[in-house]
């Protein structure tokens, strides 16, 4: 699941310290367009009782430091309870949020092992580097883009250039009261056929 | 008024280049020219005609306008599109063509935000259409001309090629409408808030 502007910015969404890297100017792009309905999405997504999560470094330490721990929202209880495989090249174990663990070395084969351990599949958000290298590897089987109404002109994308062609099969396309449109994809091509 | 509507086919990854063929535009080395027709269905195409029935008339940068012009006078398929665009109005900005032969084209010379908005100004209905014409529509937008889009959002990427949003400032807008089509084409309007 992945926050993009128009021009496909997708750094710091959130908020104005979450990653400034570059000097980027617009951290909390996506705050003013938060609605019931965006919230009721993401509510039921993480109200189920199992599921895993899949991040790069950076947003992992990014989601521990803002949501480990907290009562005041339908979201960490179940980011604390599931599963989080961290790849990153640098963290050392042990991680600092329970029911971690680290991928090294090669991501891309471990993911396909641990795939088929997860039925229940993984929830990707942010993370641009592990992003490219899922679909580099063909690993990435769902894409859920909420695109913001604005373009930032600047900015880390999320499909960076340089990086692999893929088509996909749209699934869903909604729009919530704030203007942003929460279109679904699934990997293949729209007419069925083989990717 | 008569808004600036920049119309333009997409990828996820905001690539803009050649959608309509191969040989449309190579610059860079673009190998993926043509990426939109296996996306083409019957309501893309009602899409596009309901689309093409609001426009009054036409603003074509350089490069786009030479493809248009070489091939729309001739078209023997889409002949309700080919007979709008070579009717109505077309404005082209180049400081290097000189001439502009496709009926009823006019060679734009002057102040790029004084010429626009003289045409924004013209009474009558309808929209100014900007199509293809990336590095012009990017022009109109820093000079904060564009009253709206339309994103024909197709659902691949492609990974390289030449992107819409380039070189542009910060711009908010608003959502107006959502459709898709069977194929997955995401078609999202958006107009500047008032």
């Amino acid at each position: 699941m992945e926050f993009v502007t128009l021009d496909g910015v997708m750094q710091a969404p959130g908020r104005p310290d979450e990653d400034p890297r570059d000097g980027f100017p617009y951290g909390g792009w996506a705050a003013p367009y938060d609605s019931p309905e965006q919230f009721r999405m993401a509510s039921e997504g993480m109200g189920q009782p199992s599921g895993a999560m899949l991040l790069g470094r950076r947003t992992y330490l990014d989601f521990f430091h803002v949501w480990h721990g907290r009562t005041d929202n339908p979201f960490s209880e179940w980011m604390d309870r599931v599963p989080k495989y961290v790849a990153s090249t640098t963290l050392e174990e042990p991680l600092p949020w329970q029911h971690s663990t680290l991928l090294r070395g090669d991501v891309a084969g471990t993911l396909k092992r641990i795939k088929a351990e997860e039925p229940a599949g993984m929830l990707m958000m942010g993370s641009g580097v592990l992003f490219r290298t899922l679909l580099e590897h063909d690993l990435l089987d769902r894409l859920v883009l909420l695109t913001y109404p604005l373009v930032l002109g600047t900015g880390r994308r999320l499909f960076a250039e340089g990086g692999p062609p893929a088509t996909f099969r749209l699934l869903d396309a909604q729009q919530t009261s704030t203007g942003v449109v929460i279109a679904t994809y699934e990997r293949g091509t729209a007419t069925g056929g083989d990717r | 008024m008569r808004p600036v509507v920049v119309s333009t086919f997409v990828t996820l990854d905001g690539v803009m280049q050649a959608p309509g063929g191969g040989e449309e535009d190579t610059e860079g080395g673009f190998p993926h020219g043509g990426w939109q027709m296996p996306l083409f269905d019957e309501e893309f195409g009602r899409l596009v005609d309901e689309e093409y029935g609001t426009i009054a008339g036409f603003l074509f940068g350089r490069k786009t306008y030479e493809i248009f012009a070489d091939y729309w006078p001739n078209a023997t398929e889409d002949l309700e599109i080919a007979k709008i665009l070579n009717t109505l109005p077309k404005y082209v900005w180049s400081r290097t063509l000189e001439r502009a032969e496709w009926h009823n084209s006019h060679l734009m010379r002057g102040d790029l935000v004084e010429e626009v908005t003289r045409l924004k100004e013209q009474p009558g209905e309808g929209i100014l259409a900007v199509v293809g014409s990336g590095r012009f529509a990017q022009s109109l937008m820093r000079h904060n001309l564009v009253d709206g889009y339309t994103l024909w959002v197709h659902p691949l990427v492609l990974g390289s090629g030449k992107r819409l949003f380039e070189d542009v400032p910060r711009m908010d807008l608003a959502l107006t409408d959502v459709r898709r089509t069977p194929k997955g084409v995401v078609v999202l309007r958006y107009r500047r808030p008032a």
